[in-house]
């Protein structure tokens, strides 16, 4: 089963809001993590926070860990 | 003549006995005799909508009576405003704010409490920047800030939860918590400011905003689950609740409804007290009072939880509104006009004889109070900055939604944050300047923020039949829906909206 992923607006540039969507994300105007969103990339995958360098990259990690399962 | 302006923030009018025999979301009935002692005193509005969406836009509704959201976000007040109590004071009236809403001293939104005579601030509510100490707050309260478990509480950075437990962590009685002390506040200031001639006192209770932390008796008042079980979330994520971070088991959201009535009905404790002041001080005759809220919260109506996120629904839109005028031939009555939270604005300054500046969005409530005319405004707008435009007629509701992909333009004289409200503010490189707003001739920023689908298609109600909003009648009944449509489009050319705002909506002629 696809894991959910949230993404906040404020997070991401067009390019990457552009690709999360493709990829079934949904969006929120805020997901009230500011701290982090105003420091670092981060998705909510499955209920759960996960920031790091590039969506891409908590992506590839949330796909990897779902075909792991 | 005074005012007092009494606003309980995310108060659900449906959980007030003088709105509603039960909520529509719990079949038990919540404890507000002291909210329906006042209704059955004053007049009680049943078809009152807010405006700009959500806190800090709808207190400039309040204060400057701007309907902002065509135009801009959350953000601080503008040079160019008539706020309440400059009026006020230039006009010899002595200005109060008494509050524990920490938005006002937040990034974005300053400029609100600075033209007041005095305020009074309650420290701690929600992420008030306020104790650092314990380190290391208590566990147990951690697990039940949705959000706080999963975040260090060494960490630094901006809106952290565990900043909640902190705050309230030497909290022991009842009158420890915030509605206690802001409404405690109050009564102590009606005692000691009596000699002034004319006041206006704006009360601004943070209460029933979450976190829904409630002191005994409050928090097992409907439940029978035991308050403190670390299982039991009193601070939801918005969103969905059957999905993502958002979502909440059924004994979850039962809890949360529990502890949102406890805090409705520890508001309403506190409200007595203050009826109670102006009793003894003999203050009705001289007073008028306003009692209001900026906007209602989703309990799983709709299936959502919070704000924000989804449609702006009636749980949301259409507020409590109750107001007491001494001179008033309509007190005890029900009023069915239609009317609008930027209303508010016009009212108080016509209450205090002050002239209501010509630019103003607001009509005063004054000409209905006073039994001089049955119809007061055909249409409200409402609404969040960057998303749907919402429209009422006060038998309709109509949700128009914008495209996602079209950006909205921001005007304002600062550089805010669109939508990352409560971290520092970036620059705007791609800004422009000029005079583009049609209420002011003050030269203001323009620069475009990303727009938010909260839902994908036109939603049209009848609320008069379906008050809850169940049956979507858009598609159905074109003729109404088309009707509407035209008076939204109506609307905004009346208020100059930009022309940017007609084409992401797909309005534009």
């Amino acid at each position: 089963m696809s894991p959910t992923v949230e993404y906040c607006l404020s997070n991401v540039e067009e390019d990457v809001r552009c690709r999360l969507r493709e990829v079934g994300a949904d969006e929120h105007p805020c997901l009230e993590h500011c701290g982090i969103c105003y420091a670092r990339p981060f998705l909510v995958v499955d209920g759960t926070l996960r920031d790091g360098d590039d969506h891409e990259e908590l992506l590839d990690g949330s796909r990897r860990e779902t075909e792991d399962r | 003549m005074n005012v007092l302006f009494v606003s309980i923030d995310s108060l659900r009018r449906d959980f007030l006995g003088a709105y509603s025999k039960k909520p529509a979301v719990v079949g038990y009935d919540v404890e507000t005799d002291n909210l329906d002692r006042f209704a059955e005193k004053a007049a009680v509005f049943d078809t009152h909508y807010a405006g700009s969406l959500p806190c800090m836009p709808t207190r400039r509704e309040w204060q400057t009576g701007t309907q902002e959201f065509l135009w801009r976000p959350w953000g601080p007040i503008e040079p160019f405003d008539a706020t309440l109590p400059q009026l006020l004071r230039k006009n010899g009236t002595l200005t109060e704010l008494i509050t524990d809403h920490y938005h006002y001293f937040q990034h974005g939104s300053h400029g609100y409490y600075e033209d007041y005579n005095g305020f009074s601030f309650v420290r701690g509510q929600e992420i008030d920047a306020w104790r650092t100490v314990p380190k290391e707050p208590d566990d147990r309260m951690r697990g039940r800030l949705a959000g706080a478990a999963s975040t260090h509480p060494d960490s630094l950075r901006f809106r952290n939860r565990n900043q909640y437990a902190r705050n309230v962590d030497e909290f022991e009685s009842v009158d420890d918590f915030f509605a206690p002390r802001v409404f405690s506040s109050v009564t102590d200031w009606l005692e000691r400011n009596q000699e002034w001639e004319s006041w206006y006192c704006n009360v601004d209770s943070f209460d029933v905003h979450e976190p829904f932390h409630c002191p005994e008796p409050y928090a097992s008042m409907y439940t029978d689950e035991d308050p403190r079980d670390g299982d039991l979330p009193i601070w939801p994520h918005y969103g969905r609740v059957d999905s993502g971070q958002s979502e909440l088991t059924e004994r979850q959201l039962d809890f949360l409804r529990s502890q949102f009535a406890g805090k409705v009905t520890m508001v309403d404790h506190q409200f007595g007290d203050v009826l109670d002041a102006l009793d003894e001080q003999n203050l009705w005759d001289e007073t008028m009072v306003v009692v209001t809220s900026d906007h209602g919260f989703l309990l799983g109506d709709h299936g959502w939880i919070g704000k924000n996120d989804g449609p702006v629904y009636d749980v949301l839109a259409r507020t409590p509104l109750m107001i007491w005028h001494p001179d008033s031939p309509r007190m005890g009555e029900r009023v069915s006009e239609l009317t609008s939270a930027v209303d508010l604005y016009a009212t108080v300054l016509d209450a205090l004889d002050v002239e209501i500046p010509g630019q103003t969005h607001s009509r005063s409530l004054y000409p209905l109070l006073m039994g001089e005319t049955e119809r007061h405004r055909d249409w409200a707008l409402y609404g969040y900055w960057g998303s749907s435009v919402n429209v009422t007629d006060g038998e309709h509701t109509y949700l128009h939604p914008c495209d996602g992909d079209v950006p909205t333009d921001c005007y304002s004289t600062t550089m805010m944050n669109p939508r990352s409200w409560f971290t520092p503010v970036t620059p705007k490189h791609d800004a422009d300047a000029g005079e583009f707003l049609p209420y002011s001739e003050s030269p203001v920023w323009r620069y475009a923020g990303k727009s938010y689908e909260q839902h994908d298609r036109p939603m049209l109600f009848d609320v008069r039949t379906d008050p809850r909003q169940r049956t979507n009648l858009a598609g159905d009944a074109t003729d109404v829906e088309g009707e509407l449509r035209d008076v939204l489009r109506d609307a905004m050319a009346e208020l100059g909206a930009p022309e940017t705002q007609f084409e992401r909506l797909g309005l534009a002629e």
